[in-house]
């Protein structure tokens, strides 16, 4: 059940992104908004609730978007990776650190997208040019991302007392 | 003399007799004593308050209900008004569509290949890439590495295929590239796409003449784009670049900000020009 809560967000989200966010003035680069999802997945969630979630997030975004198949699911299991090394050393629960998370998996994210249109020689991107999608993509996590953490949080403080309520009846 | 009950019918009949003779008179001639004007003087001032307030009530009764049925009916016009409004802009946006589609349908008449029309549904996710969704797959004929083209140019190329959809890459994506020529002096080389919504026009030798303005059309040679399509308009010219050639940017024919529907040419890459004419 809780799967298809996970693919009806994901879809709800790429929805946004593919045909809502592109035909919405100023918000053509608006970061990848699944971002969140991963932060999320990464932070809260168990590793065989994550995995599963990471590779059809991934899969799906790889699918639509016009790039080499496999970018969005290597920077999704990057950034996966990172937040979970993160969480053993420092409390990443913190509305302020998910935020820093998100822009983090965004800077990550463009990084794995240069380094491979790089690699395979598919274009060259002027450094102003770069930096100004990168800016506007952090820009714009620092508008939405606050929201954004605290409701994690508040969907994960949900979820947690739901299961204790659930636990005693088992 | 008379007995009791006597007198008093004689009274009745007396009173009544009276009466009727009193009634008789004052029909023929109206009152007009001056208690009588007294009287009204006195009464008509409270009659004619109580009147107003009575009518006052009643107005503000009455007002109330009309004001409800205002309301009501303000509301119900306001609906059919948003109503309206609503008809009225999506009977504008059928009218766009529809001089787009005639505009895509003459194009396609013109067109010696069949075509199919595809609607543009999604977007690239990325920020990097300029791929597009249509809403034709494999169930309409389309098959990977088709052309797809509006009536003011070339718009890119097929590269996925599902069954209902298909993935098109615009030839502004960093991936794409056609062969293509200057109009005027059939110089050629190959559009290619940057990230953002411009192309370039490789391989251009520094001695070749190459001015702004310059129109640039498919050269037909890539085997997929049907020669003489409008590509774009030379938009800068710098000299050598690093890697040798001229470096020549060139603006798309086709708008892909407002990119909405595409013709996608359906037919097999055999039946297009293969070489130079």
């Amino acid at each position: 059940m809780r799967f298809f809560w996970y693919i009806g967000i994901s879809l709800a989200l790429v929805i946004c992104r593919t045909t809502l966010l592109p035909y919405t003035p100023v918000m053509g680069n608006f970061f990848d908004p699944l971002l969140c999802l991963v932060v999320y997945l990464s932070v809260f969630r168990p590793l065989t609730e994550s995995i599963p979630l990471l590779a059809f997030l991934g899969i799906l975004m790889d699918t639509l978007s016009g790039g080499p198949f496999g970018l969005y699911l290597t920077s999704y299991v990057w950034l996966f990776i990172g937040v979970r090394l993160a969480a053993a050393f420092i409390r990443v629960e913190s509305p302020i650190l998910l935020v820093l998370l998100m822009a983090g998996g965004v800077l990550l994210q463009n990084l794995v997208f240069l380094g491979a249109m790089t690699a395979f020689h598919l274009t060259r991107i002027g450094s102003g040019d770069m930096l100004r999608v990168f800016i506007e993509q952090v820009g714009w996590v620092l508008l939405a991302g606050p929201p954004l953490a605290v409701l994690m949080r508040s969907v994960e403080r949900t979820a947690a007392a739901s299961r204790r309520r659930q636990a005693p009846a088992e | 003399m008379f007995s009791k009950k006597t007198v008093l019918i004689l009274a009745g009949i007396l009173l009544v007799t009276v009466n009727i003779i009193f009634l008789a008179i004052a029909t023929k001639r109206p009152p007009s004593w001056g208690v009588g004007r007294l009287l009204l003087a006195f009464v008509a001032p409270f009659q004619d308050v109580t009147s107003r307030a009575v009518r006052a009530s009643q107005g503000a009764w009455e007002d109330y209900f009309r004001l409800v049925g205002v309301a009501q009916e303000n509301e119900r016009l306001k609906r059919e008004l948003e109503a309206a409004a609503e008809r009225s802009h999506r009977q504008r946006e059928i009218e766009l569509e529809n001089e787009r589609l005639r505009e895509l349908l003459g194009f396609k008449q013109s067109l010696a290949q069949p075509a199919a029309a595809a609607r543009i549904v999604a977007k690239d996710p990325s920020s990097w890439f300029n791929t597009v969704i249509i809403n034709k797959g494999a169930a309409d004929g389309l098959t990977k590495g088709l052309p797809a083209v509006t009536s003011r140019g070339i718009a890119g190329q097929i590269v996925e295929v599902s069954l209902y959809q298909s993935k098109l890459m615009l030839i502004i994506d960093p991936n794409s590239a056609v062969d293509a020529l200057i109009q005027r002096n059939r110089v050629r080389g190959i559009v290619k796409g940057t990230f953002q919504e411009e192309c370039t026009l490789a391989f251009v030798m520094p001695e070749d003449d190459v001015r702004p303005g310059d129109s640039v059309v498919s050269s037909g040679f890539d085997g997929i784009f049907p020669k003489g399509l409008p590509v774009g308009s030379v938009s800068a010219v710098s000299g050598q670049g690093a890697d040798f050639f001229k470096e020549v940017r060139v603006r798309p024919a086709v708008d892909f900000d407002k990119l909405e529907e595409v013709l996608i040419i359906l037919a097999p890459r055999s039946l297009l020009p293969a070489g130079p004419r």
